[in-house]
This record gives C-alpha cells, structure tokens and sequence, in this order.
C-alpha cells in the first residue's frame, strides 16, 4: 500500500494523486484530481495539461514502488507529444490516468500515458521523466 | 488575430510586446511563488505544465484559440518565482505553432503547439 505523501516529494495542492488502483513493475493507473486550490484552477476549471503533471507523479510513483522508497525528486523534461482531447478539467473531480513504461537511458525515462474519465480520454501521449541520480 | 486581455495564470504576469498575425512576442514573468506550493518544499520550481498554462494563455488572448495537442516538448531548465522570461511564438508553414520560452537569452523551454480547429 503506498502512501502517498511519504512516497511523492509534492505536497500540499501539487498533489494530484490521490490513490493508486493498478500497479506492476511497468505500470500503473491511479485516481487523481485537481485540488480546487491548486493555483491553476480559475473558476473551477483547470487546464487539461494538467494530466500531464499527474501522468509524472505516476510515474514516480512506479519509481517509487521498484525501489521501495520514497521517490527520487524527478521532473518532466520532455512530451514528445500529447493530445487533448478536452479544453480542461473540473476541480476536484476524479480522473483515472495510467502510464507505462516503455525505455529507460541513464537518468531518462520514457512512458506512455492516457487520463481518462468514465472511459473518455482527456489526454494522451508520451512524456519523458529525469531522475535526479 | 483577436485582441483580447491575456488571463495570466496566477502567480504570473504575461505582457504582449511584438504581436503580429503570426507571431506574438512578449515576456512571463513568475511573479510570487504561488505556482510552487508543494513544488517541492524548499526547492520552489514552476511546474512544467504552468510554464504551458501561460502559452495557453496566450494563444487564447491572441488567436481565440485552444490547444489540441503538443509535440516536441522539452524542458531545458527548471523555472522559479522571479525569473523573466521572453516568450515567441511563431505560425510555421505546416500551420502549427512553436514557441519558446527564454531567459537571459537561453532557452529554457520550446515545442509545438497545434490548435484546436473549430
């Protein structure tokens, strides 16, 4: 069982994981929303990019579960691509987003992404992740 | 090319300077650290997608326009409350945008940007 804020070096509103669902030694998909605090949130809205941050604290997170620690701080270094498929995201409401893992190169690695809500997607791509060392 | 006001993400101010109907220069600056809360404790970093959430901002204010997807992203160098930045963006042939995000002259982010056709 991992918890979250002992495993993420965010805190407070940049935490948009709020539980794991799935995970394997490749993958994982968890739970995640928009805090309505977070600083991008205007009107209840926030923008749909934010999948991204919560496709990389994901990751971390399968970072995280390999090592049996707590994650390495890491950051987004890279999206070769990503598609919206909506404008933004609702506060607070839930969202599923799965990455997997596709190659590692030294501090770098690669995944895949997809963030969903009942089965739409809101964005999916690749993003590329660098682990402090 | 619309003239509407630029809704700076918080934490920010984005200021038009250069704008033509293909290209738009103007600055971003990380004005207080509010884009940092929880990113990361004592070591406050803008978070890569807030650095995109003021691209938005402004592809929005100057074509009216929103985001259907990004390529060749990449984040040179971690951005944090203070920094000043000079933002380009430019219409190329293939009908997409790129911009990149400057500071001192360096360049600190850049990718793709392709509009949402409407």
């Amino acid at each position: 069982m991992i918890v979250l804020e002992s495993w993420l070096p965010h805190r407070s509103v940049a935490v948009l994981i709020t539980h794991v669902a799935t995970q394997s030694a490749a993958t994982l998909t968890a739970e995640a929303r928009v805090p309505a605090a977070h600083p991008l949130v205007r009107a209840g809205r926030a923008p749909a990019i934010l999948a991204v941050e919560a496709a990389a604290q994901a990751t971390a997170l399968v970072g995280a579960t390999a090592t049996a620690g707590p994650a390495a701080r890491a950051y987004v270094v890279g999206v070769p691509r990503c598609a919206l498929d909506v404008a933004d995201l609702a506060a607070d409401a839930p969202f599923e987003i799965t990455v997997e893992h596709l190659r590692t190169e030294g501090p770098l690695s690669r995944w895949s992404f997809r963030a969903t809500r009942d089965t739409a997607n809101i964005a999916t791509g690749e993003i590329s992740i660098w682990c402090q060392p | 090319m619309r003239d509407r006001a630029i809704d700076s993400p918080r934490g920010t101010r984005v200021v038009p300077g250069v704008v033509t109907a293909d290209a738009w220069r103007g600055t971003v600056e990380v004005v207080d650290t509010a884009l940092c809360e929880g990113h990361f404790p004592g070591t406050p970093i803008v978070p890569a997608v807030a650095l995109l959430a003021c691209v938005e901002a402004v592809l929005y204010a100057w074509r009216g326009a929103a985001v259907a997807s990004y390529a060749a992203l990449r984040f040179r160098a971690p951005v944090g409350p203070g920094d000043a930045l000079d933002l380009d963006l430019t219409r190329r042939t293939d009908g997409s945008l790129a911009f990149a995000l400057r500071r001192a002259g360096k360049r600190v982010a850049d990718g793709r940007v392709e509009e949402l056709r409407r």
